[in-house]
């Protein structure tokens, strides 16, 4: 049975500013409103606990508002931060469900405030029940600073209607399963969601509750005022399905860790980490397989998030092996005040056979140095990889220069990385080519070459070989002792370039420098350096 | 009164255990040039250690390039891989068939980029802790005591070897041949950091009868070595025989 939290926060944007300690709106007891602009004057655009009390609500101008409550405080209101805020903290609700969505504005909120959806669908027994857990969210958020009301339903639109008409004294409403549509009947038509143009035509047709919509005639209704009325009863009844989309990608496996008292030390981190691991990495062996990619989560007492995620070439079960790979990233981590939770997500997995384990479990069993080419090998190769692109990122991983059918040198080599070619260790890596030596490869090409070639002045002898050669622009020009040439390569054809075709020259200067030169056109480059 | 021989070799080989302090002695391989694998006290190259060597100061030089993908190539035979670490766009410029002429074949090489110099000394250590490579190639500029030691400890904990390629700054202009007081301190820092040092600068090649340029040349010194002398050859690289000669010095 699907359940679903509200969140709503009633004073968001104030409770926000009041949070930080912004000067005018630091005491709670005090009214308090932020400013925008609109049609040149200057409107409240949203008003604290007490203010409202007063009397004060969003779109009163604000000569009004001061003419109500001359000790009003007011400032700028600053939606991109209210923005920010909202999505750190939606981040860190993320510590009782994934799957967390921001309520849409507009959805029938009177202009301020803030709503958060949480699908707590099969995991409220984790934190004590639906009663507890609501009681939690509300607690640790009046901690963080913010006023909320709550409520849970089978739907989102129950929900809402919960959270905003049916709280308790402790700002709390359960709608136990099934009981949304008798529990819904008495309550206004606001609670649906419904924009105010709509509840006004409702009233003059006689329906002023969700029960005297409900028994209205449902295809005339539609002609008179549109499917939204309808969609948003059908919706809160639980006839319409209405998807939440979380904001974050949700991992199959998750694996969580709270904290009696907050920590902030390495250690102890590094030691929940080895639970969490341990824990999110033995059930896969049921399922024959092994993690490729796995992200912490560590939510600390101030409601900010950190997350690290740590990527493998070949599915592991090792624990050890992926604790060393977090190992750097602890290390940036930082605890900040305390951290109160930590939550391990399994995002990829891929097959681990039995027989691959035999090999490896064989292999590990080996002392010494591994035989070259064997999968020992293969698989201390796959986590120096790893461990390379753990620190360096993608750029980091270890990359083999594979020759590259193209006519232009810099074109010739290209590099792929090591773990694409990975599926089984027993395939991976190619046994040394000891049959050909390597003087049958034909040495006419560079140790070093450079991806741009240099522009070079080269004055030319006779049948155009080059005859002096400078480097650079203040370099006296050297005599060319001895050369080797033309070898023509053309410019690569596929490519859309219309460069010249190149005539290259082995040359050997005065003092020894052996490099790679050639002609495009009339121009002359340096493109190599020889040994 | 004459000391037998045997007393001052049994004495050198007593000096040696207690330097690797208790360790099994480390496998050695020769370069293939009697002439060096004498100069040096192991009678060959030492695997499992750090090495380094370090380029002339004149620009565009491909000697010590050459010489550490020659090193490379012959220290990691039936080992494992060579793993060249370097950092992304600065004196990136690998290209793979000229190594392959060098015994570096493309399917024995692993390059690996870091964004700064700090990268290139960690992955250097991570990969000299593998036991499954044979070599670790690093170009850095400065290496300094700790940074050495970290390596060393490395390859004699993964039993691979490792290769720091060095290049002098550019305003170290003098002779080598004519100054021998000119060597590397200035690269390699102080004594005491590589197992042994290497500089290499070229030298104009003799040309063969058809014209063009010659096999490779040379100035091989080995500054410095662990229980050895300081040396100086005159070495040539034919690639198409694929070996490495002495040149007898007139």
């Amino acid at each position: 049975m699907k359940r679903v939290i509200s969140l709503w926060l009633p004073t968001f944007q104030t409770d926000r500013m009041t949070r930080t300690g912004a000067p005018q709106a630091s005491r709670r007891d005090q009214p308090f409103a932020t400013l925008a602009p609109r049609h040149g004057a200057l409107v409240l655009a949203a008003v604290n606990g007490v203010a409202q009390g007063e009397g004060l609500g969003p779109g009163l101008p604000l000569a009004d508002a001061r003419a109500l409550l001359p000790h009003l405080t007011v400032t700028e209101a600053d939606p991109t931060e209210d923005a920010r805020v909202l999505e750190g903290l939606a981040d860190w609700c993320g510590r009782f469900t994934p799957l967390v969505a921001e309520e849409n504005p507009g959805d029938g909120s009177q202009g301020q405030g803030a709503g958060l959806w949480l699908d707590i669908t099969g995991c409220a027994h984790l934190f004590g029940g639906e009663e507890r857990l609501l009681q939690t969210i509300h607690d640790a958020l009046a901690r963080l600073g913010f006023s909320a009301r709550l409520g849970v339903a089978d739907t989102p639109g129950a929900a809402w209607a919960a959270a905003h008409f049916m709280t308790d004294r402790h700002d709390i409403a359960l709608l136990p399963e099934g009981a949304h549509r008798q529990l819904l009947g008495s309550l206004p038509l606001a609670a649906l969601r419904l924009s105010l143009p709509v509840i006004d035509t409702l009233r003059r047709l006689g329906a002023r509750d969700i029960a005297a919509l409900a028994s209205l005639p449902r295809g005339p209704l539609a002609t008179r005022l549109g499917l939204e009325a309808l969609r948003r009863l059908d919706q809160a009844l639980g006839r319409l399905p209405e998807p939440l989309s979380p904001r974050r990608p949700v991992a199959p496996d998750i694996v969580r860790l709270s904290f009696p008292e907050p920590i902030a030390t390495t250690s102890a981190v590094t030691a929940a980490l080895d639970r969490l691991l341990t824990a999110l990495l033995s059930p896969l062996e049921r399922e024959r397989r092994g993690a490729r990619m796995v992200e912490l989560s560590v939510y600390r007492v101030d409601g900010s998030v950190s997350r690290c995620r740590v990527g493998t070439n070949l599915p592991t079960r090792d624990p050890a092996h992926l604790a060393r790979l977090f190992q750097d990233r602890l290390d940036a981590l930082d605890a900040g005040f305390g951290i109160e939770a930590m939550a391990l997500g399994l995002l990829a997995t891929d097959s681990l056979s039995p027989a691959q384990e035999d090999l490896t479990r064989a292999a590990l069993a080996e002392e010494g140095r591994p035989r070259e080419g064997s999968p020992r090998a293969a698989q201390d190769l796959a986590l120096l990889a790893d461990r390379l692109m753990g620190r360096l990122g993608s750029l980091g991983g270890p990359r083999r220069p594979l020759p590259h059918p193209a006519h232009q040198p810099e074109h010739t080599t290209q590099e792929s990385p090591l773990g694409m070619a990975m599926k089984a260790p027993a395939q991976t890596v190619p046994a040394p080519d000891h049959t050909v030596a390597p003087h049958t490869v034909v040495a006419t090409r560079p140790a070093r070459l450079f991806p741009r070639p240099l522009p070079a002045r080269v004055t030319v002898g006779p049948e155009g070989a080059p005859q002096t050669l400078a480097l650079s622009r203040q370099g006296a020009p050297q005599k060319v002792l001895h050369h080797a040439g033309p070898e023509r390569i053309d410019p690569d054809w596929w490519l859309e370039n219309d460069a010249p075709a190149r005539a290259y020259w082995r040359v050997e200067a005065e003092d020894g420098r052996r490099l790679w030169l050639f002609r495009g056109g009339t121009r002359w480059f340096v493109h190599g350096i020889f040994p | 009164m004459p000391h037998p021989p045997n007393n001052l070799d049994a004495l050198r080989a007593q000096v040696r255990r207690v330097e690797r302090g208790g360790r099994p002695p480390a496998p050695v391989r020769s370069l293939g040039l009697s002439i060096v694998d004498a100069a040096l006290p192991w009678g060959g190259l030492p695997l499992a250690c750090l090495h380094q060597v370090v380029a002339g100061p004149m620009a565009f030089d491909g000697a010590a390039t050459a010489f550490a993908s020659l090193l490379a190539a012959r220290l990691s035979e039936g080992r494992g891989p060579v793993l060249w670490c370097l950092e992304a766009g600065r004196d990136d410029t690998i290209h793979a068939p000229g190594l392959a002429a060098l015994g570096l074949s493309p399917g024995r090489l692993l390059l690996v980029r870091s964004p700064d110099g700090a990268g290139v000394l960690w992955s250097m250590e991570e990969g000299l802790r593998c036991p499954a490579l044979g070599t670790v190639i690093g170009q850095v500029d400065r290496l300094d005591l700790t940074a050495a030691r970290r390596l060393q400890l490395a390859a004699e904990a993964g039993g691979t070897t490792g290769l720091v390629l060095s290049r002098l700054p550019r305003d170290r202009q003098g002779d080598p041949l004519l100054d021998p007081a000119m060597d590397s301190r200035g690269a390699g820092g102080a004594p005491g950091t590589a197992t042994t040092r290497w500089r290499l600068e070229t030298l104009p090649s003799h040309p063969p009868p058809w014209g063009g340029p010659g096999p490779a040349r040379w100035h091989v010194a080995l500054e410095r070595c662990r229980g050895g002398t300081p040396r100086r050859w005159t070495m040539e690289w034919d690639d198409e025989t694929g070996t490495l000669s002495a040149i007898d010095d007139p």
